[in-house]
């Protein structure tokens, strides 16, 4: 599976986060919910003009579109 | 304030305003201070409040507008002072708050800390206790929603985790009574003991994740799936149209039931507040007492204390929806679904219900206000609020519209003014919003849905009323004070209200006030509504001379003339133009004085409060006076 933005991510499948784009107070929000690259994602819910709802670490987390459009995830079994 | 009175004597550190902290509670060396620390949504004020009961007082951190929470509690007959340090996401961002949090700490401020997860995800909110990791203050970790992880058969072993950690742990579930015994005896061995909690600061979020992971390993034996987290409920309330009917349908319901709650429960006094009134009136009149004292004891006063009471019943029904909302963990679904929407204006999604809860009262939407927890954004939303026209107004507008325009032309202009209303939120919006929410500030979201849990019923009302209790009173003795002011200004001592300060007053600035298209007696009843905007229609009854005295009918709005009356006497005196002019005057007027009260408290900022209000009123007028000469060439 090729890389998408966390945007373009389709739900009901698992990712890793590739790259969060150079935005350090980005990385430090991310970090402190568990968040980071490596990390592993389920997208649960990803509908156009709402935030994208993901399951990561025990925790259902949202994610606003213009974030998400800054967080690259590729296919877990790209590794 | 009470039990203020060594507010600068902090505990290990005098007079040294960067570690800051206000003392509530009396501090001797024998007095151990507890530190509450937790993520949001772990369950903390649960925790407090569970533990000190009706022992706190809440304040703001020095120079910060940081709400700080104290309060105490006694343990085998040793008092103890419990601190809520204020909660996020973890010590190392930078905001006021865990600036705040690891100050308070770092200079030895608290003998024990009580660090707060959420077992039911515990992978995530250990994050703050891994920041903590490296302090030398003797602290407990308190795994809270041990009922919620077991319903989602996650398996902890907590032995293990306290041989990892060093630490002593408690799980428990914040909202069962009986799991409390367990906590105090830790903390009470613990203060004894002093464990400190193993390892070294960690610079990184990466070491920090991994020091989870290998902390957990071993200890977490069931882990939790998405299924457990993303449920079939939430499929259908995170929906884009599914989801915003089934809020709207939440917030309408919340909304109705506190109306209905206020009639009911201001309904009652009132009617016998009436009749003690009027008693009272007899029996002074009887004795002699002055007329100037009966009027201001039975109008003023007695009115006084029912306007509060019909505003503190209603804020009472909605902060208990909001609590509920927020404790179960819905009101972070509102947030998500309204994320699009409010976000093109810097605000949260959640503050689309204060917005709604400001057709009712603009207190309550005012108050709704706590859920947003960025203060810049609480101030701004709080501004954005009062331009949604009150209950007491809406109760009033469609009467002179109806009045001058007939009933489809009074439908528009009330239609018209809840367009206008979205025109002067933006209008707001624009020149206050990026002073309050610097758009460079600004960050998109990124948040937690917690899971949903039950909650201590008990303990919501027990909150919810002290927070309304404090509402009322700080309103009743604005209002009251200004209301005397008001009083002595409209009361005809020469025996009939031409007489009066303001009437001539009034009549003095007519020239100036029909540039707005307010006529004296209009202007009057503008700023009469700052009491109360019920009182808008009784005054014009009296200035028009349709009987009764200014005083009464300022403040006696629930004994307004008879709304035929009153159509006649607005179709008699007040031209097109200036009748349009004077409803858009009195819709996005500030609100009243009560509101005005509870922005200040919760803003802690009566700079901003003034500010906000000399907006509204020049606004008011200088929209009532392009309405008036507009309305000049149209009619």
């Amino acid at each position: 599976m090729s890389m998408v933005t966390l945007s373009e991510a389709a739900p009901g499948k698992s990712y890793l986060i590739r790259e969060i784009k150079d935005e350090s107070r980005l990385v430090n929000r991310l970090s402190s919910m568990g968040l980071m690259c490596g990390s592993q994602i389920e997208v649960c819910q990803n509908n156009k003009k709402q935030p994208v709802l993901i399951f990561a670490r025990d925790t259902l987390v949202a994610i606003g579109r213009g974030e998400s459009t800054k967080i690259i995830v590729g296919g877990a079994e790209d590794e | 304030m009470s039990n203020c009175d060594a507010c600068t004597a902090n505990k290990k550190c005098n007079n040294n305003k960067s570690h800051g902290a206000n003392s509530f509670y009396r501090r001797d060396a024998g007095t151990p201070v507890i530190a509450l620390l937790g993520q949001p949504n772990a369950g903390k004020s649960t925790i407090f409040n569970m533990m000190t009961g009706s022992h706190q007082h809440v304040g703001n951190w020095p120079g910060k507008t940081v709400d700080q929470k104290e309060g105490e509690f006694k343990w085998n007959g040793k008092r103890m002072i419990l601190a809520d340090l204020p909660g996020s996401y973890s010590l190392s961002a930078g905001s006021d708050a865990e600036v705040i949090t690891k100050d308070y700490i770092n200079s030895g401020n608290a003998d024990l800390v009580l660090v707060l997860a959420d077992a039911s995800q515990l992978k995530r909110s250990l994050y703050m206790l891994a920041d903590f990791v490296g302090s030398k203050v003797p602290a407990v970790l308190i795994l809270n929603m041990m009922d919620v992880a077991n319903g989602q058969g996650i398996a902890i072993d907590t032995r293990l985790l306290e041989d990892k950690l060093g630490l002593p742990v408690v799980p428990m579930s914040a909202i069962q009574k009986k799991d409390y015994r367990k906590l105090y005896e830790t903390i009470e061995k613990s203060l004894d003991q002093k464990p400190v909690i193993n390892g070294d600061t960690m610079a990184s979020a990466e070491k920090k994740i991994a020091f989870i992971d290998t902390l957990l390993d071993g200890v977490l034996t069931t882990a939790k799936t998405s299924a457990d987290a993303y449920s079939k409920f939430d499929r259908i309330a995170l929906s884009p149209v599914k989801g915003k009917i089934m809020a709207f349908g939440i917030i309408l319901g919340i909304f109705l039931l506190s109306m209905l709650f206020a009639g009911v429960a201001a309904g009652i006094p009132s009617l016998l507040l009436t009749h003690i009134a009027e008693l009272l009136r007899k029996f002074m009149a009887n004795v002699g007492v002055h007329p100037l004292l009966i009027s201001l004891i039975c109008d003023v006063l007695v009115n006084v204390l029912y306007f509060a009471l019909m505003m503190a019943s209603f804020v009472l029904g909605i902060t208990l929806g909001f609590n509920l909302m927020e404790e179960t963990g819905y009101l972070a679904r509102i947030s998500f679904l309204f994320d699009h929407t409010m976000s093109k204006v810097g605000l949260q999604g959640k503050t689309i219900m204060p917005f709604f809860m400001g057709l009712g009262c603009t207190i309550a939407g005012t108050t709704g206000t706590r859920v947003v927890d960025n203060w810049g954004q609480r101030v701004l939303a709080i501004a954005m609020s009062w331009a949604v026209p009150c209950g007491a107004t809406l109760s009033v507008v469609p009467t002179i519209a109806m009045a001058l325009f007939g009933s489809t032309g009074g439908f528009l202009v009330v239609v018209s003014i809840f367009l206008f209303m979205f025109l002067m939120m933006w209008l707001v919006y624009k020149i206050f919003g990026n002073s309050l929410s610097p758009k460079e500030e600004r960050v998109g979201l990124i948040m937690e849905l917690p899971p949903y849990h039950k909650q201590n019923i008990r303990n919501t009302l027990y909150v919810t009323f002290q927070r309304t209790i404090d509402i009322f009173l700080r309103a009743i003795r604005v209002i009251s004070l200004v209301s005397i002011v008001f009083f002595v200004l409209t009361y005809g001592f020469g025996g009939n209200q031409e007489s009066s300060i303001l009437y001539k007053l009034g009549k003095l600035i007519e020239p100036v006030t029909m540039f707005f298209g307010l006529k004296w007696q209009a202007f009057l009843a503008f700023c009469a509504s700052a009491i109360s905007k019920e009182s808008l229609l009784g005054v014009l009854n009296t200035l028009y001379g349709a009987g009764g005295n200014l005083v009464s009918s300022t403040f006696g709005a629930k004994t307004a003339g008879s709304s035929a009356d009153i159509s006649n006497i607005l179709a008699a005196n007040f031209t097109k133009a200036e009748g349009l002019a004077f409803i858009f005057a009195i819709s996005f007027n500030m609100p009243c004085i009560s509101a005005l009260a509870a922005t200040a408290r919760e803003t802690h900022s009566v700079k901003w409060t003034a500010k906000i209000g000399v907006f509204y009123t020049l606004a008011a007028l200088v929209i009532s006076c392009i309405v008036y000469h507009i309305g000049l060439l149209v009619f």
